[in-house]
């Protein structure tokens, strides 16, 4: 079975019990019943774990949770009583207690730099990185799907190596120095798009958010004057953050293709006199679709960690500029909030290509 | 699935490979976009802010009751109140105010309005408070000594003997923005005054109003046609953060942006070449200093503050990292103010010898190692610099950088470098941060204090401060002031002052009447673009 | 992913010979063994080779980095800011004057002291953490599995910005950071060759014989699984290297003055336009090296994985 390959990214819900199902129907049944269970209490620990880490990273953060909410200018009377209202004299574990407690709630505490909830902050913060990590995904699929087949067909020759290099370059270039190279011949010297943000300064608040995607809500209200330039602003970091993710997605879409290449309806299909073209693309591809979609969804958690520095160059209103901006200046709720999101959405998304991948792979069903 | 990919990816290549210059041309001719810093603007709301963006903003959303011209701070001009008295005994200060003025929710502006948003700020008691708390005004008797006499006259009776001058400048400041008192309170919650409400919305009358606010990201704000001084030319402002400094410099160049504010020095020097752009270094009310903790044992010594004299090379970097952010400056007493030597660059000189022996002399044959910090990510390569010139002068300083203005403020640093402002114009406002310190105990917090964030305290300096608040003889004032430089220059302070600060404000050529305001309440009624 | 290691034909002498020996006498040449029939599959990959070229590169820059410049990296000269690339300066000078070429040399020095600081923090705890996980089983493996598993569910940087900027700027909290993330798939990896160890007959046979269990892991399973930890480590140290750099960027790498790619990089940019060398020279460096452990890893996947090639 090609299983999804663990070099650039860990399935962490990998499944702790392994082995074929066997015996009655029943116990079929008992079985599953009691690996769905095991994995409800994987994940669930899994999530506790993550609310530690989050939780300690705060704790260790310079930061004076106090003075994040009074500001600077505090009496001591004023200090005292907010820190006994942060519940800061209670020992460390019952202050866990009580963070997990809130979170588990839908508290994330409000950012010391923007004097908001965090919730209300992601609100907008998350569909932007969102936004950016769709378009990567797709510059992803376009430019790694047909170079990983263009080298798998071409098994060992030269374009096989360039193919090679063209994909591991991006996964070896930093981020940042592309984003700012690109800034540099796009924007400043070419001027073919857009600079920092999400849209030009000039449109800003002419669309009103709906699904929170900006391309999405221009479009939908017809202002084709804000899509373009919301789309010239998020092309450049979204390439740039796809091309990022084109070594993984190749590399899978090279080694899938040519473990189809190889099967005996293929060859076949060849020895028939198939154009080569039509065998690749009509039987081979259709038949990879669903571990690339795997790989797609695999993909998307990277990009999340691609987008920290992304986000900084381009000054994008994301989650990542969220988090380095609390990270700088110490906010110690942002950076607990940003991490948690974060790290809740790489676990969705592993669960869910693992699910994908049980569900729509024929040979694991 | 092949095909359906490729017509995608022909649509995006069809949409973005258009250049697009004609599309992404300039901002519009009506419209003024400035680029700046959002960070750490938490609330509009005067009362609670003090710093130097917020107070640009808001000075523009709200009048103040009188103004000081930007080309001759000392200078009161009218605003809301169009006259202004003081009785002859320094006690009562009237100002008369305007009648034509309403706010944007169309109230008229009262001398109740103004009253309230004075008492306001003292009740707050938050950052905006701290220039007017200093003239004796407190919760409890702010009440009975700002009030109302009618709807157009406002009487201000001072507690303590105070300069009038200083008083009057106090009320230009952008904390003390008269604030609409009926809408405010009409969405007042738990007693905060409006506060939580202010924070996002405008109450004020001043020519624009509030219509977007992102922390962190832009403020957009809407011109007030009825404006009791004529409408603006631009119908919308808009500020947008844009902390990378690079990004800034090529939305301007494109004409994206207007105006640009915290442009980073390097490119600076290439906007100056640019013959569409305006710099303008406007002279602040500030200083950059290196700060010497003395709980620190080591650095409680004269002679290693002395030292620390003689270990920074300020002159490598005044005609580069430092050409529009500052000019060499050493004494507390802002150069042009009452009392300032005519030239003070001759305090410190760069001696790694000089310095070297001093340390020796200090106990420290080997030299000194101590944790430097940046205030923040602005000073960063000023650190560095110092850095290295102050190895050859023996001091092995570990650099860690960050944010540490909070870390300064609770005085948990060793060695730091930062920068300073003030609003009032006036070498008092400061005294008051450089030499003032009423209570070195870490108790008493006085974090708006830069003494007590070096805890040490001066008994005669602080005599000499309050005298010069008192006086109301401006011969006598600069007297004064002269011998706090001469006592502050003579004592090895903690506060080692080598640039006065100024502010880089690059505006393109084609916009006029944006001058950046030396007490930060840059307003933008009279901005017009060609 | 254990080699095989038998070989046909005539059994050849000298090194070689004791090298491709049909049966091994002892662990050590075992390893060797080993080790030396990756290489011959390696040689074939002309990336992987390439890749190894850079890496030696690198170590020795690094190691002769003094012999390489005669500029002090740290020395500033405000008079010559900025200058452009000469033979005087050949990859220019810094805002501070400092000579770039030497900053990149010296910051060479860097880089590998976080790959090699990375690694020997992350070997022997991922290696213990995974053979004892997969020897003693049961409810030992389940809480290191689920230990991992929640290190595992973020995204490596997001992970160590996150604890680097708790730990304080600096390099060795950079390394710290990194490690805390480097390490789960080791675990990963040593767990399951311990799995498929432990079925083995000399494990048995050695058990039998009254040894502790700790004697077992660490004479007997620990050794087995350094090979393949060294692969997969080699495997991350691109992104490894990518996330150091983007630390530095950042502002949490190595402190100043001492030169490290990345924080070069992020104070390039503000002269970017008009200096490009401040920045360029510093980006090319961290491509190139992390493009050379890309190639490396790649063959040596190849290598280990013949699924690709064959």
């Amino acid at each position: 079975m090609a299983s999804v390959d663990v070099t650039t990214r860990e399935n962490s819900t990998a499944p702790t019990t392994n082995g074929p199902v066997e015996g009655e129907p029943n116990d079929a049944m008992k079985l599953a019943a009691r690996r769905f269970l095991g994995r409800v209490f994987a994940v669930a620990t899994t999530l506790l774990g993550l609310l530690f880490l989050t939780f300690s990273m705060g704790r260790l953060l310079p930061a004076d949770p106090v003075l994040a909410i009074t500001g600077a200018e505090v009496s001591k009377e004023v200090y005292d009583r907010v820190f006994k209202e942060l519940g800061l004299d209670q020992p460390i574990y019952i202050q866990f207690l009580s963070y997990v407690k809130k979170v588990l709630t839908g508290d994330l505490g409000v950012s010391a730099i923007t004097g908001q909830p965090i919730v209300t902050d992601l609100m907008t913060i998350f569909p932007a990185t969102v936004e950016l990590a769709i378009v990567a995904m797709i510059v992803g699929a376009l430019l790694g799907v047909p170079l990983g087949i263009t080298a798998a067909v071409h098994r060992g020759k030269l374009i096989d190596h360039v193919a090679r290099v063209i994909g591991l370059a991006g996964h070896s270039i930093p981020t940042f120095w592309m984003g700012l190279m690109a800034l540099f011949i796009f924007y400043a010297k070419l001027q073919w798009v857009g600079a920092s943000g999400r849209v030009d300064v000039f449109y800003e608040g002419l669309v009103t958010p709906v699904t929170g995607f900006l391309l999405l809500d221009s479009a939908l209200e017809g202002n084709w004057d804000v899509f373009r330039s919301a789309l010239g602003h998020i092309i450049l970091p979204g390439s740039i953050l796809g091309y990022y993710s084109v070594a993984y997605i190749s590399r899978m879409s090279r080694s899938f293709m040519l473990e189809q290449l190889s099967q005996e309806y293929i060859i076949t299909a060849r020895a028939k006199g198939l154009a080569s073209r039509q065998v690749v693309w009509r039987h081979a591809f259709r038949n990879i679709r669903v571990q690339l979609l795997t790989v797609m969804a695999l993909t998307f958690g990277g990009l999340l960690d691609g987008a920290v520095l992304i986000e900084t160059v381009f000054a994008w209103p994301g989650l990542g500029q969220y988090l380095t901006r609390g990270l700088q200046m110490n906010d110690m709720n942002v950076v607990m909030g940003a991490v948690l999101t974060i790290g809740i959405v790489f676990l969705i998304i592993n669960i869910t290509s693992d699910v994908l991948y049980r569900i729509l792979d024929p040979r694991t069903r | 699935m092949m095909k359906h990919l490729l017509a995608a990816a022909f649509v995006v290549a069809a949409a973005t490979a258009v250049p697009q210059h004609q599309a992404l041309a300039a901002s519009p001719p009506n419209m003024l976009v400035i680029g700046t810093n959002l960070t750490g603007i938490r609330t509009l709301d005067p009362a609670d802010n003090n710093a130097r963006t917020v107070s640009e903003l808001i000075s523009n959303l709200y009048d103040n009751l009188v103004q000081l011209a930007p080309d001759d701070l000392q200078k009161l001009q009218p605003m809301l109140a169009t006259k202004w008295t003081v009785s002859p005994d320094g006690k009562l200060i009237t100002l008369t105010l305007r009648s034509d003025a309403v706010f944007q929710s169309g109230n008229p502006v009262t001398a109740e309005d103004a009253a309230w948003s004075i008492q306001r700020v003292i009740k707050r008691g938050q950052v905006g408070s701290t220039d007017i708390a200093l003239w004796g005004f407190t919760p409890e008797n702010v009440e009975t000594l700002v009030r109302a006499k009618d709807a157009q006259t406002l009487e201000i009776e001072l507690p303590i003997p105070v300069n009038s001058d200083l008083v009057l400048y106090s009320l230009a400041g952008s904390s003390i923005g008269i604030i609409d008192k009926k809408t405010a309170l009409s969405h007042e919650a738990n007693g905060d005054l409006g506060s939580a409400w202010l924070a996002a919305n405008s109450a004020g009358s001043g020519p624009f109003a509030l219509s977007q606010w992102r922390p962190n990201d832009i403020a957009v704000f809407d011109a007030q046609k009825k404006y009791w001084g004529g409408a603006p030319a631009m119908a919308r402002v808009v500020a947008r953060h844009i902390p990378e400094s690079g990004n800034l410099r090529l939305q301007l160049q494109a004409g994206d942006v207007d105006v640009g504010q915290y442009v980073a020095s390097g490119d600076l020097d290439a906007l100056s070449k640019d013959d569409k752009m305006v710099i303008d270094s406007v002279p602040g009310l500030g200083f950059y200093y290196i700060a010497l903790n003395q709980k620190d044992p080591d650095l409680q010594k004269p002679l290693v503050r002395e030292a620390f004299q003689h270990a920074f090379d300020w002159k490598a970097i005044a005609g580069n990292i430092m050409r529009y952010t500052g000019f060499p400056w050493q004494s507390v007493v802002p150069r042009g103010m009452i009392g300032a030597p005519s030239d003070s660059t001759g305090r410190y000189d760069y001696d790694p010898a000089k310095a070297k022996a001093l340390l020796a002399q200090a106990g420290y044959p080997n030299g000194l190692s101590k944790t430097l910090n940046p205030s923040g990510a602005p000073t960063l390569p000023l650190t560095e610099a110092l850095q290295a010139s102050a190895r050859a002068a023996g001091f092995n300083l570990n650099l860690v950088p960050g944010e540490y203005t909070p870390a300064f403020r609770e005085r948990k640093y060793e060695v730091l470098l930062g920068n300073s402002g003030a609003r009032l114009p006036d070498p008092f406002a400061v005294a008051t941060q450089y030499a003032y310190n009423p209570d070195n105990r870490d108790e008493a917090r006085l974090g708006s204090y830069y003494l007590w964030r070096t805890a040490m305290q001066v008994p005669e300096l602080n005599t000499l401060v309050d005298q010069s608040m008192k006086e109301r003889d401006a011969g006598k004032r600069t007297e004064i002031f002269k011998k706090i430089d001469e006592t502050y220059k003579s004592m090895n302070p903690p506060l080692i002052v080598f640039f006065q600060r100024t502010d880089p404000y690059v505006t393109r050529a084609n916009v006029k009447g944006y001058h950046g305001h030396t007490t930060w309440s840059t307003r933008w009624h009279h901005v017009t673009k060609e | 992913m254990t080699m095989p290691v038998s070989h046909p034909g005539p059994t050849p002498s000298g090194i070689r010979g004791w090298l491709l020996a049909p049966e091994p006498k002892g662990m050590l040449q075992a390893l060797l063994q080993q080790l030396y029939q990756a290489w011959l599959r390696f040689r074939e990959h002309p990336l992987g080779l390439v890749g190894l070229v850079v890496i030696l590169l690198l170590i020795v820059t690094a190691t002769a980095a003094p012999l390489l410049t005669q500029y002090d990296p740290i020395a500033q000269n405000m008079a010559d800011r900025l200058a452009p690339p000469s033979f005087e300066h050949l990859l220019g000078t810094d805002n501070f004057g400092r000579d770039v070429f030497a900053r990149i040399i010296y910051g060479a020095r860097t880089t590998l002291n976080i790959i090699i600081l990375v690694t020997i923090i992350v070997a022997p705890i991922g290696l213990l953490i995974g053979t004892c996980s997969g020897y003693f089983g049961g409810i030992v493996d389940e809480v290191l599995m689920r230990i991992t598993d929640i290190f595992l569910s973020f995204p490596g940087l997001v992970l160590a910005l996150g604890f680097a900027a708790a730990l304080g700027p600096g390099i060795t909290n950079a390394i710290i950071a990194i490690s805390l993330t480097a390490w789960p798939p080791i675990a990963r990896l040593a767990r399951a060759e311990t799995l498929s160890l432990r079925q083995m007959d000399y494990i048995a046979a050695v058990r039998l014989q009254g040894a502790s269990s700790a004697a077992i892991i660490m004479r007997h399973i620990l050794p087995m699984c350094i090979p393949s930890v060294i692969v997969r480590v080699t495997l991350n140290m691109a992104s490894i290297i990518l996330t150091a750099a983007g630390l530095g960027f950042l502002g949490l790498g190595a402190q100043p003055p001492w030169p490290e790619w990345g924080s070069m990089a992020a104070t390039g940019r503000e002269f970017m336009l008009d200096s490009p060398w401040v920045i360029a020279a510093p980006g090319i460096a961290i491509a190139a090296v992390s493009l050379a452990f890309n190639l490396v890893g790649d063959a040596l996947r190849d290598v280990l994985d013949p699924r690709g090639t064959e």
